[in-house]
């Protein structure tokens, strides 16, 4: 397929040719074909190390080409509508019908519509139902999984949790089924498929809804499990090592080597939900990182190797691995990062280390502006630490400071808004101790959503017009001297009413798709219109999915899914929010209960759980 | 230090990309080589190394030429086997030479490109009268076309900026257009541009846009003609 008349028309044509270092082709005769598939523009999906693992995963086996496909930008959605084309893997320039999977990362909700106008751009039926064996299958992974119900009716199967061997087994049964002239049909396979650990068909649940459109139960099939467990990689290190990324052409968001240290989380900050689905804790071992990090930029050439984790600072042997690093790395000037640090000076000395190559700006995440409610929240960073950490980060030659704020948390008052920008004031007190002149102090806040299988879950979202308000509120009391940035209002609605959706939101999302929203996590083409719109069509109410107060008992759309985190812990820590008690991390302390050793209890070997 | 000057391609598969993502290409390609760089001051320090002039996007090339730096010397034949062995494919190398430290800048030298264009044109053109246009733009005095520029659009002369024109006929309804014109600092000028002239004076019989572009070299144009970069002290002058 020639696609230079596409190419010179749009902007950007390098996210649709391909070709990049590492970039796999192979002869296609006989192989499973896979489209590893990411409803967000190339330079999105190339930042995700999920997708590069993916690739890499699958392409290590012979039967298998795994190729990718973006979402396009809306320049080339227009060229490849009008001239009727169907959306292509980049690879091949095969069209997406052709494939026997299509796999797409679901990583936010705003990406919803793109995987319904992905699909039509690929002329493939939009409902699973209407999908015979001849069409490719949808499998959705990520962590929107753990609430996947508004596209249950789009996808043939859900991987919940960690998709490394699941992958694996799912094609083995493919091969196993495509070789018997797919007998029974897509049915028998999709069967077959349930009795992997971790592989969700939404096909074989029903779910009743009762009074007030709540949900009365969620009823397997015979045969069905229920609740669906999540897949769980006990072993970093046993995997083979994802040391050959593809390297893109053109600069995408996070343009570095990425090397995950950890998965999971133990800090249990109570609106996080990477914090709870990645449970539990599993470190690759530090004498295996130098020699990774080696191969990895032996096989790239990138000059910056970012640590990639949920909490860098919280690895055991971080000190002396990034010292260890940074002695190797010095010679091809090549830098570290650390995403995630903590607020605290031993976080800052990390920080102070990493910036011998290369300087970069320094980012903090306080979350909330008052002790009261970093409390509720579970983040148990003290005002004392981060003017400390300022103080040093001053005093170790930073001008400029960015902080991420969340408002709308639960139990929020204005007190603790204002409190965002006394924190501030107090930081640019301590520049003025520290040095003359005024430091860069950039504050940026999000609004919170409540998400499903956090202490939260239960929680209304604050309405729009109050968004706006407390938005303006701060605005106000940061005054001129602070850069401020904010999340738009209608976004972060519609990503509540999807993060806690139902089943009864998948013909929303068709309509809106179809009705023009595309690219919805892109502000300027965010358009909640749309969406109220397709909403009102289905008479569904946006408040019933996000202002609304969830009882205890409550059937929640997502309680098949079993994160491993039960929802008793998740209520308790409820509970001990709204009385403002913190709870350790677990790593340090006493096992908490959360659940995740009874997960890892069901699978042979011992626990991996610290606690 | 040791300079080595080497020229590179950019083929069909990557021609899309922009000159920075070439540029980036290349210094990835460095980094993985294990070959002695010299990396630039500064808080983010990079390989150092200096392309002679920009390729637009969506054409390919043969005659990209680069001086590399490094610690210590080696044979440019060597150089020229590590560097093919960790450039992407689409970036060829086809030829390495060293040059002294105290050469002038790679972009302060090269001044000319030469271009191969094909377009579609009426079958029915003769030999002659494609002949007889390209003498017809080369002997006009000025040749004005029209350039968008930030205020507007502004009208530029190009004749001075081209150096010399060619046609070839090819079979069916294909069209060679070789340019040697003026490119970086002093003046640059885009072959569509060329085309559009000869495709209006044509009377439309030759198609204003390119199907395929190539660059086949950059070059030094003095008093004596045109010399090769790779080459500054020879005299240059290729034909098909």
């Amino acid at each position: 397929m020639n696609l230079d008349p596409l190419l010179s028309k749009v902007t950007k044509p390098a996210r649709y040719t391909g070709g990049e270092l590492n970039s796999v082709v192979k002869e296609p005769e006989g192989k499973v074909r896979f489209g590893l598939a990411f409803p967000d523009v190339y330079e999105v999906a190339m930042s995700h190390l999920g997708t590069h693992i993916l690739y890499q995963e699958l392409n290590r086996r012979d039967d298998v080409w795994a190729e990718r496909v973006h979402m396009p930008w809306y320049d080339m959605e227009d060229e490849l509508l009008s001239r009727g084309l169907s959306l292509f893997t980049l690879e091949s320039r095969t069209p997406i019908r052709e494939l026997d999977f299509l796999g797409f990362s679901l990583l936010y909700e705003l990406t919803y519509s793109n995987v319904i106008r992905m699909l039509d751009l690929g002329n493939i039926p939009v409902w699973a139902r209407d999908r015979d064996e001849t069409r490719p299958l949808l499998i959705g992974g990520g962590p929107c999984t753990f609430n996947p119900e508004p596209l249950a009716d789009v996808f043939d199967l859900f991987v919940i949790g960690d998709g490394e061997e699941v992958v694996h087994q799912i094609i083995n049964e493919y091969i196993q089924w495509r070789d018997r002239n797919r007998q029974g049909g897509k049915r028998f396979f999709l069967q077959a498929l349930s009795r992997i650990t971790g592989v969700y068909v939404p096909s074989q649940y029903r779910v009743e809804y009762g009074d007030g459109g709540r949900i009365r139960r969620i009823e397997p099939a015979p045969g069905a499990s229920f609740p669906v467990r999540k897949a769980l990689v006990r072993d970093l290190d046993a995997l083979a090592d994802p040391v050959r990324p593809i390297v893109p052409f053109t600069e995408v968001v996070h343009d570095r080597g990425m090397l995950e240290l950890f998965r999971g989380c133990t800090r249990g900050c109570r609106f996080c939900q990477a914090g709870i689905i990645y449970r539990p804790v599993r470190e690759r071992r530090s004498e295996r990182i130098p020699g990774m990090a080696q191969q990895l930029l032996s096989n790239t050439g990138y000059g910056e190797l970012s640590l990639v984790s949920l909490s860098s600072a919280d690895y055991p042997d971080i000190q002396e691995l990034v010292k260890d690093l940074m002695g190797r790395l010095e010679c091809g000037r090549v830098a570290l990062s650390l995403p995630s640090l903590r607020v605290d000076s031993f976080s800052l000395d990390l920080a102070s280390e990493i910036q011998r190559v290369k300087k970069t700006g320094l980012t903090f995440a306080p979350e909330a502006g008052t002790q009261r409610l970093r409390n509720v929240i579970n983040k148990c960073v003290t005002e004392e630490d981060i003017l400390a950490t300022a103080r040093r980060a001053f005093e170790a030659g930073w001008d400029s400071i960015k902080l991420y704020f969340m408002l709308g948390l639960p139990t929020e008052t204005d007190e603790d808004v204002l409190g965002i920008a006394h924190t501030v004031s107090l930081i640019g007190r301590e520049y003025s101790r520290v040095k003359s002149g005024r430091p860069k102090i950039s504050v940026s806040t999000a609004v919170f959503v409540p998400k499903p299988h956090t202490p939260f879950q239960w929680e209304p979202q604050i309405g729009v017009a109050e968004m706006h308000r407390r938005q303006s509120l701060l605005a106000e009391a940061l005054g001129r001297g602070v850069k401020y940035s904010w999340s738009e209002p209608d976004q972060s609605l519609l990503e509540a009413i999807l993060s806690r959706g139902d089943r009864r939101l998948g013909p929303v999302i068709v309509s809106a798709a179809r009705a023009g929203a595309r690219l919805q996590a892109w502000s300027e083409f965010f358009d909640y219109n749309i969406w109220r719109a397709a909403m009102e069509k289905e008479q569904l109410d946006a408040e019933f999915y996000a202002n609304r107060q969830r009882d205890s008992d409550e059937v929640l759309p997502w309680d098949h899914i079993d994160s491993g985190v039960s929802k008793e812990y998740l209520w308790r820590e409820r509970e001990r929010a709204f009385s403002q008690m913190t709870t350790p991390d677990c790593r340090s302390k006493r096992c908490l209960g959360c659940g995740i050793t009874g997960l890892l209890a069901q699978e042979k070997g011992g626990a991996l759980c610290k606690g | 230090m040791q300079r080595i000057r080497a020229r590179l391609g950019k083929m069909e598969q990557i021609k899309w990309i922009s000159h920075l993502d070439y540029m980036r290409a290349i210094e990835r390609s460095l980094r993985r080589s294990g070959l002695p760089l010299v990396y630039t001051q500064g808080f983010n320090p990079h390989p150092k190394f200096a392309a002679a002039s920009a390729l637009a996007v969506g054409v390919t090339s043969e005659g990209e030429c680069f001086d590399f730096y490094l610690e210590r010397p080696m044979r440019t034949m060597d150089f020229r086997r590590r560097m093919s062995q960790v450039l992407p494919t689409g970036i060829p190398i086809f030829e390495a030479v060293s040059v002294p430290l105290t050469e002038p800048a790679l972009g302060a030298i090269v001044n000319a490109a030469w271009y191969t264009g094909c377009t579609r044109r009426d079958s029915d053109m003769t030999e002659k009268e494609v002949e007889r246009l390209v003498l017809q733009v080369l002997s006009s005095p000025q040749l004005p076309v029209k350039r968008q520029c930030k205020r507007g659009e502004k009208a530029v002369d190009i004749r001075p900026l081209v150096f010399d024109l060619k046609a070839v006929l090819e079979h069916g309804d294909e069209l060679l257009l070789l340019m040697w014109v003026a490119t970086g600092n002093e003046g640059s000028v885009r072959p569509e541009e060329i085309l559009r002239v000869v495709s209006d004076w044509s009377s439309s019989k030759i198609c204003p846009d390119f199907v395929r572009l190539h660059r086949n070299r950059l070059l030094i144009r003095n008093r004596r003609g045109f010399t090769d970069p790779m080459q500054p002290q020879g005299f240059f002058r290729e034909m098909i």
